[in-house]
């Protein structure tokens, strides 16, 4: 196979239109206990052949957020607003039902965490592979589509192929299956590729084998690619691009090196350093008091202030919505009204920062848990 | 500060000091049979664990890793006899927990408690906190006044960070972190001289993990709590275990101390284990030599003869399949491996601080 000419993502940023362009994305689920605002304004791009990461913890809105864009969901009780929603100069939240079709799976694939539900265990893996191929192109044969569906899950390193198209979901094992469903995803040459956290159910020997495949695929059909994920290892591994995102909003956007070098919003901040590591010594993790929000009930101002080592209880924080905007670097955004302050280019305090949050939590998670139970409190009385 | 002073003198046992070992573990091998589904024939066993041996002092931490399938749970439910060993010797305390009776299992197992990975599933939906902080309390009769009991139950409350107000809200009404404090505040209940942490924080966001990663090194060091520790995130492990045993398939194949472990790994599965372990440095990524293993776990049911990693090792040859090799120190420097080709690493896969391997 020939080597892949790729595009550096400046190039390609350099090189005109993203590929696909969000504005103003609002994402809300009615429950019995109120709207959940999942996704609350967030707009975004991605250019052709960029690994874009969004990194986040549990209900950040990270998957929903995508999972959205491809209406991956009934609605009601999900609703979708905002938009404009661009790929290839049509917005994606105005078309019918039949042409979105023609996109989702074709031009559009996704990859799923959890493979064993993923695919239909009564079907063959081979047969779901060739319908995801047919579906798409009428004109082409059963017997081609066999053809290239073993093709493809050769190429994902599917050990004998010819008898494995055969076989079911539950005869594959746990990395096998993923593989096959990224070879599903290759199928139709899409444009762009959503991998929500594709190798979480893995051990980490097997994701390391499905990462490669991972890489391979995205290079061979040089699509863009999403990855969803919480691991910040697997985006410092893999993307060019990041997107953080916390209580349904993005609040810091930066080229991968730019934002592991110089962290500009107080969550991405704490949120390296809580992380043990395999590579550097630490003796105490720092840690982020409390707990994420409920969103029914978000936070007013900054969602992140009452969690926040930088806020300090300053009013600004509490009561107005911080915008993303530009920082010095190219390409680095940040949602806080002091990202100056962590500036560790113009400053070197950020040993200091990372000091102050590991002592004030220093004497045990006493604190932490009365923070967490009286914010909880809290929301009850804002509600 | 908060102690554990509320038990009874008569019922509290002389905690060991730091460094006296508290469980050794000898030849502990773990059988599954497994029966055709109508006539209930045996058609084979799952050797789950297969001979496997190490020690815990007051104080320290032993790390089991691996990935699926490799034993390490079953060991630690072994250990605390949640399931049956089929052989070996388990001594906690002196005594050879495998021989004792009910009885006297029940009493030792005051001293052994177990903190599960999911706080969704191993709280019950239905008790107060304060009535599941108790039930061990109760179970062993440690007080007799109710009032003595719930004073107890906030001790411990507050010893996990947890607001003692908070006591009579049910389960669903915590977080996941909150939720395993109280599965640790239960598991101190009783005053234990061994932990097992079955993936305690794997289930755990980040910023939560480091909550309760922090809460449980605290907790060793006022308490001197041994712990066994197992996951298979190989960061957390590191950060927070003294000693480290690696399994794959029933077997420990490599051991010793964590630095020696993580810097010098002498066995080709620790070495590709770590390897796979995504850096979160974005200025490593090109100089990670990443190794790349082969295929899937064979199945415990019918294990590869010789040494069972050889189906996915580069090193694999004619004496693997035939000869298993043994745990034993390769290179004099107490930290056995169970490798016939184990070799110190050439280029240390994970960091390049670190000194790459004092023999090498």
């Amino acid at each position: 196979m020939a080597a892949p000419v790729k595009l550096k993502p400046a190039d390609a940023a350099a090189a005109g239109q993203p590929l696909l362009s969000v504005r103003n994305l609002t994402t809300q689920i009615a429950t019995e206990t109120g709207t959940v605002q999942a996704v609350r304004g967030i707009s975004w791009d991605i250019y052709p052949g960029e690994i874009l990461g969004i990194v986040g913890e549990s209900g950040s809105g990270k998957s929903v957020s995508v999972s959205s864009l491809l209406k991956l969901h009934p609605s009601p009780p999900v609703t979708i607003s905002g938009g404009p929603i661009t790929f290839e100069g049509q917005n994606l939240l105005e078309l019918s039902e039949r042409r979105f079709r023609r996109i989702r799976g074709r031009q559009i694939a996704m990859i799923f965490q959890d493979p064993m539900t993923s695919f239909n265990p009564v079907k063959t893996i081979g047969n779901q592979i060739s319908e995801a191929i047919r579906v798409h192109n009428r004109r082409i044969s059963r017997r081609a589509a066999r053809a290239r569906a073993i093709e493809l899950l050769g190429m994902v390193g599917v050990p004998r192929p010819m008898a494995r198209y055969k076989q079911f979901p539950h005869e594959y094992s746990g990395g096998m299956r993923q593989r096959a469903m990224i070879a599903m995803a290759m199928a139709n040459q899409p444009k762009l590729l959503i991998a929500d956290e594709p190798t979480t159910a893995l051990d980490v020997t097997i994701q390391a084998q499905v990462l490669e495949f991972l890489k391979l695929a995205q290079q061979e059909t040089d699509a863009a690619l999403i990855l969803i994920t919480h691991d910040l290892g697997l985006i410092a591994e893999l993307a060019d691009r990041v997107l953080v995102m916390y209580a349904g909003k993005i609040v810091e956007s930066a080229p991968v090196r730019e934002l592991f070098r110089n962290p500009r919003h107080p969550y991405t901040v704490s949120l390296l350093e809580s992380l043990p590591r395999i590579d550097v010594e630490t003796e105490h993790l720092a840690t982020i008091p409390g707990s994420p929000p409920n969103l029914v009930y978000p936070p007013p101002g900054c969602a992140f202030h009452p969690r926040c080592f930088l806020s300090h209880q300053r009013e600004r924080c509490r009561t107005e919505i911080p915008e993303l905007v530009d920082l010095e670097v190219r390409g680095h955004t940040s949602a806080c009204h002091f990202s100056h302050e962590l500036d560790s280019e113009s400053a070197p305090q950020e040993d200091d920062d990372g000091d102050t949050s590991a002592v004030t939590n220093g004497d045990g998670g006493t604190q932490h848990a009365n923070t967490s139970a009286d914010s909880e409190h809290g929301q009850e009385v804002d509600a | 500060m908060v102690s554990l002073e509320m038990v009874p003198d008569s019922k509290i046992e002389p905690r060991p000091a730091p460094g006296q070992e508290v469980l050794r573990v000898e030849d502990l091998t773990v059988h599954f049979p497994v029966k055709s589904t109508i006539l209930r024939r045996k058609l084979g066993e799952v050797s789950a664990v297969d001979g496997v041996s190490f020690s815990i002092a007051a104080g320290e931490t032993l790390g089991l890793v691996g990935e699926s399938g490799c034993g390490k749970s079953t060991t630690a439910l072994a250990v605390l006899r949640l399931v049956e060993a089929t052989d070996g010797h388990i001594f906690f305390n002196g005594k050879d927990l495998r021989t004792l009776g009910k009885g006297g299992l029940r009493h030792q197992r005051r001293n052994m408690q177990i903190v599960l990975q999911d706080p969704f599933s191993s709280l019950d939906p239905r008790m107060t906190v304060r009535s599941i902080v108790a039930e061990p309390l109760k179970v062993h009769h440690m007080h007799k006044k109710a009032s003595d009991r719930n004073e107890h139950v906030n001790e411990l409350l507050q010893l996990v960070g947890l607001d003692p107000a908070l006591a009579t809200r049910y389960p669903h009404e915590f977080s996941g972190g909150q939720r395993q404090r109280i599965s640790i505040a239960r598991a101190l209940a009783l005053d234990p001289k061994l932990l097992v942490l079955d993936e305690p924080v794997s289930s755990l966001d980040v910023s939560i993990q480091a909550q309760v990663v922090n809460l449980l090194e605290e907790l060793q060091d006022r308490l001197s709590l041994a712990y066994l520790f197992v996951a298979h995130d190989l960061s957390v492990v590191k950060h927070i275990c003294d000693r480290v045993a690696v399994m794959y398939l029933g077997h420990i194949v490599e051991t010793g101390t964590a630095d020696e472990v993580y810097n010098s790994p002498t066995h080709p599965y620790t070495q590709a284990l770590l390897s796979a372990v995504p850096v979160p440095d974005p200025e490593q990524r090109e100089h990670t030599h990443r190794i790349i293993l082969k295929g899937d776990v064979p199945s415990p049911m019918d294990p590869p003869s010789g040494c069972r990693f050889r189906t996915r090792c580069w090193k694999a040859e004619e004496r693997c399949a035939i000869e298993t090799p043994e745990l034993i120190d390769r290179f004099n420097h107490g930290h056995p491996s169970a490798c016939h080709f184990a070799n110190l690493p050439t280029p240390a896969p994970t960091a390049d601080s670190t000194p790459k391997g004092w023999l090498g």
